[in-house]
């Protein structure tokens, strides 16, 4: 099962809060031994390649802060059901250090209803409340994060607010841009030593390659901002997630993002079935109410306890994603599409 | 934090960059094959999903309906419903009145990530023929692993106790998931008839007409019966080949055999039902089991079907 995760997150304890200054004086000090050295050798026209040199240097900092050390661990992989009551795809912005293409989601926790405070019963006494409590490891460190204004993601605009759980699934346009740019800057480095060491024709040669790798960007900009994906794309498995009516099953790690106003989240979301539909209350989640409800409602009916079904859910999702079922599903005998006594194969079973 | 950033600077400029080159210009590819295989957009609607994340079961089963609108000869002697009787298995067309079996359907999800747990299966039984009306016996859940798993296939019994009135009926089992990646494969019958032949075998079976217009029949006939499956060499066999295998013109009814059909082009009304008479006369000679199957269209295509076998012994 392919897994779309580019962020880690960070331990509590080393977390640093995010500063551009320091970013940019980092990249200013690296740019300037370059520009120092063009200027002090003659070549001061080759002092030009150090303000790029400076410019890949800036978006590795942002993009490794974003990657590796924005968000907060809570305590690792979680899961939880919920109803889908925000989405947020991925949209075009014209600020370059708002580029984040995440798909983003909130779902208003199993056995609590519109309205639910972060202090209410209901939510501290429902399966998975305990997602959205405020966290004594985030509390702890006080100003460098924005603590907990809200309880939960507060979904905005429509009355009562509700203290959701957020979600997001993972874009890959920071991981790409930092990509990106490490081959910039190696390109860079290499295009003004050829400057100031070779003939000026050379050189000019130099500055094509460079601007070229310029295009280049502009190109990946367009592509994965500008498309961060649609359901016209080929793609059989296409789903659509209908807010107010979907009941998710979600998976993923726990984390507190700081640059958030201030709630636990599940990013990445790992996995994400649907499981449910929404008829007003968790009593039933049935797609056919007139059916009764579902093993899952027993956690929300009266004297229901837990249901086992979560962990033959978790459990199954196990089992997908365990090297041995890969390696099986890679054999002939698996390669069916309608049914596997029409267009499998056959193959003897040593006992 | 500054040596660790100091290190990982030196890293990316001495050859890092050329590791991040690769992999960027391979993301370039693999984005510029997706474009290239992308239709003209369609209006979007923002809550549309296609991330990994987002996994979604396949459940299916032999399905008459899926597979003949592939275009497949199918059988209606399903291979995913078996009906036993304390532990025996028991054919369909030979059933006791008011006496209680297990009908087992077997399961499978073409999903290579999304497992289906507690999936409602609902069992139904029908008068003989095409188009008859379900009569809702019981409800199950089953649990099916993704495809090449432990857990995969799936099995849900579930018991039947057949009506005290002696007739011929036919199961109908539907897989009714929360989530589907291709919903047209959930629903199998099991709809047989075995008679010997006495020269000729006579079958009879219901058509009725289920849709709201009137409609003209026709009947099909071929004689297929799921062949076996080819050995798994070390390459993957020819798909073409493999599902020509499959298709009705590879099946037609073995020379000799007669078969006539009573009334072949019936009309009916909607609602209304009428009495097929099938006779099939083997040839001179023949000894054994011979399967046919009498799939009925009209206008709008594929009505449905039953599979009668004629025995001729020694």
């Amino acid at each position: 099962m392919a897994v779309q995760q580019f962020t880690k997150c960070i331990e509590p304890e080393r977390f640093e809060p995010r500063s551009r200054i320091k970013m940019i004086a980092m990249a200013t000090a690296f740019a300037g031994v370059f520009a120092a050295y063009a200027v002090l050798t003659g070549h001061p026209w080759c002092a030009l390649f150090a303000v790029e040199i400076g410019w890949c240097m800036l978006w590795i900092l942002y993009c490794e802060n974003w990657l590796y050390e924005r968000l907060i661990c809570i305590g690792g992989d979680v899961d939880a059901i919920g109803l889908v009551v925000q989405v947020d795809p991925p949209k075009f912005t014209a600020n370059l250090f708002d580029v984040d293409n995440d798909y983003c989601f909130n779902l208003l926790l199993q056995c609590t209803e519109f309205g639910v405070q972060e202090g209410d019963a209901a939510l501290q006494n429902s399966p998975y409340g305990v997602l959205i409590e405020k966290k004594p490891v985030i509390l702890a460190l006080g100003s460098k994060v924005p603590g907990y204004k809200n309880g939960g993601y507060m979904v905005p605009g429509r009355p009562p607010n509700s203290a959701t759980l957020h979600c997001e699934m993972e874009g890959s346009v920071i991981h790409d841009y930092y990509l990106f740019m490490q081959a910039m800057l190696g390109i860079t480095v290499l295009a003004f030593g050829v400057c100031v060491l070779l003939p000026h024709w050379i050189s000019l040669l130099s500055w094509i390659l460079a601007i070229l790798a310029i295009v280049i960007v502009g190109g990946m900009y367009e592509s994965q901002v500008t498309h961060p994906g649609s359901p016209s794309d080929v793609n059989p498995d296409i789903a659509t997630i209908h807010k107010d009516q979907d009941i998710l099953y979600v998976h993923g790690t726990w984390v507190y993002d700081p640059l958030h106003d201030g709630y636990n989240e599940i990013h990445p979301v790992k996995i994400c079935l649907k499981i449910g539909c929404w008829n007003g209350d968790w009593t039933n989640t049935n797609c056919h109410p007139e059916n009764g409800p579902t093993e899952y409602d027993k956690h929300c009916l009266p004297g229901g306890g837990a249901p086992d079904v979560i962990l033959r859910l978790r459990n199954a999702l196990e089992e997908a994603r365990a090297d041995v079922t890969i390696a099986n599903q890679k054999l002939l005998e698996h390669q069916w599409r309608f049914h596997p006594l029409i267009d499998a194969c056959d193959r003897d079973v040593i006992l | 934090m500054f040596w660790s950033g100091l290190t990982s600077l030196l890293r990316v400029i001495i050859y890092g960059w050329v590791i991040a080159l690769w992999q960027f210009l391979k993301l370039l590819c693999q984005f510029c094959r997706k474009r290239c295989a992308r239709p003209p957009k369609t209006p979007l609607e923002c809550l549309q999903i296609d991330h990994p994340a987002f996994v979604r079961p396949d459940p299916l089963l032999y399905s008459q309906r899926y597979l003949k609108a592939h275009g497949f000869a199918v059988t209606y002697n399903n291979p995913d419903i078996s009906l036993s009787k304390g532990g025996v298995l028991v054919s369909s067309h030979d059933l006791e009145p008011a006496t209680t079996y297990e009908v087992t359907a077997r399961i499978w999800n073409n999903s290579l990530e999304a497992p289906v747990v507690g999936m409602p299966v609902h069992l139904s039984f029908r008068n003989f023929g095409v188009g008859n009306q379900p009569i809702p016996i019981a409800s199950g859940a089953v649990d099916v692993g993704v495809k090449g798993s432990v857990t995969h296939p799936g099995f849900v019994i579930i018991p039947w106790t057949t009506p005290a009135t002696p007739g011929h009926y036919c199961l109908q089992v539907l897989l009714d998931p929360v989530d589907d990646i291709e919903r047209l494969n959930n629903l199998g019958q099991e709809n047989t008839d075995v008679r010997k032949a006495h020269s000729p075998a006579l079958f009879e079976f219901t058509l009725r007409n289920d849709t709201p217009k009137s409609r003209r029949y026709h009947f099909e006939v071929d004689a297929y019966e799921i062949p076996a499956l080819p050995k798994c060499g070390d390459t993957r066999p020819d798909d073409a080949a493999t599902l020509r295998r499959h298709r009705p013109e590879a099946h037609p009814v073995p020379a000799g055999f007669v078969v006539k059909i009573e009334p072949s082009t019936p009309t009916l009304d909607p609602g209304v039902s009428a009495t097929i008479n099938v006779s099939v006369e083997p040839p001179a000679g023949f000894v054994g089991r011979q399967a046919l199957n009498i799939n009925a269209f009209h206008e709008q295509g594929f009505a449905g079907g039953v599979t009668l076998t004629t025995v001729k012994e020694p």
